[in-house]
């Protein structure tokens, strides 16, 4: 899976919980979930259990501390897939 | 200054519950809840009050981000909780369906706090028009104002006249949306 890819899967999973629409159509890499797409700290866990379903991952509380930008998600997800 | 939460029992109970605990709760928390007689309402009861505090650490200079893991709570002989992290106090009340969690500096404030629970079944499933109709319900509650929200998320309302700006609390899961403020203590002189 390309980064692209990858990145696209993230935004598809998230576009539930985002809060900020404008802000999720223009995210870039260094996008903030929740400064910036105004995702709360609940569906935060919503997001890290889709991810881990998604992708067949299992992600540890480390890496859930630093998935706060897209690009940091992406990172985290292709370092375990 | 205030921070609340809600949290709907059956979405929770469907919504993998089991694995959002390993995520959310602590070893030591995971094994008290082990323990607990009923662990899935024990499980409910600590995230609303992880995330009352949360809010209300958001408040008092906390950063935005993911750590649940790291607010623990004390029980008190009072019935109360306590967050050490923040230094803050945790209350909880249980309603059928929900459990409902406050977090103030001071024991004193909670008696100050006014809220709202409502249940709008049709909307659980269109988190804009639940946000939308809280709205209506602040203008009905609060006057004419306009909801606002600074950097980390946290909501004010902006009363239409005058500039004052009313810390908030808002609160959605599933079928149920909250707010809450904190009285002024003046109020309850008049």
């Amino acid at each position: 899976m390309t980064r692209e890819e990858l990145t696209a899967a993230l935004k598809e999973i998230m576009a539930p919980y985002v809060q900020d629409q404008a802000a999720f159509e223009a995210a870039q890499e260094d996008t903030h979930l929740m400064n910036d797409l105004k995702i709360n700290s609940q569906h935060l866990v919503d997001i890290i259990l889709d991810v881990e379903d998604a992708f067949d991952i299992e992600i540890d509380d480390e890496a859930a501390e630093k998935m706060m930008t897209v690009g940091a998600a992406v990172d985290i997800i292709q370092a375990l897939i | 200054m205030l921070g609340t939460d809600i949290v709907a029992l059956e979405q929770l109970h469907s919504n993998r519950w089991t694995r959002r605990l390993d995520k959310v709760c602590s070893l030591e928390e995971q094994k008290w809840l082990g323990q607990a007689p009923q662990p899935f309402l024990a499980f409910a009861q600590l995230w609303a009050m992880k995330e009352a505090a949360y809010k209300l650490g958001l408040r008092l200079g906390a950063p935005l981000g993911y750590y649940p893991k790291k607010i623990s709570l004390q029980a008190r002989t009072n019935g109360y909780f306590y967050c050490p992290l923040w230094g803050v106090y945790v209350s909880l009340k249980q309603a059928e369906g929900y459990f409902w969690a406050q977090a103030a500096e001071q024991l004193a404030h909670f008696s100050q706090i006014h809220y709202e629970v409502y249940h709008w079944p049709e909307l659980a499933l269109s988190p804009r028009l639940r946000s939308a109709a809280l709205r209506e319900e602040l203008v009905q509650h609060l006057g004419p104002g306009q909801l606002i929200k600074d950097k980390k998320g946290l909501p004010f309302w902006k009363e239409k006249t005058g500039s004052s700006l009313i810390p908030l609390s808002l609160s959605y899961d599933g079928p149920w949306a909250s707010w809450a403020r904190v009285v002024p203590a003046a109020a309850y002189s008049s």
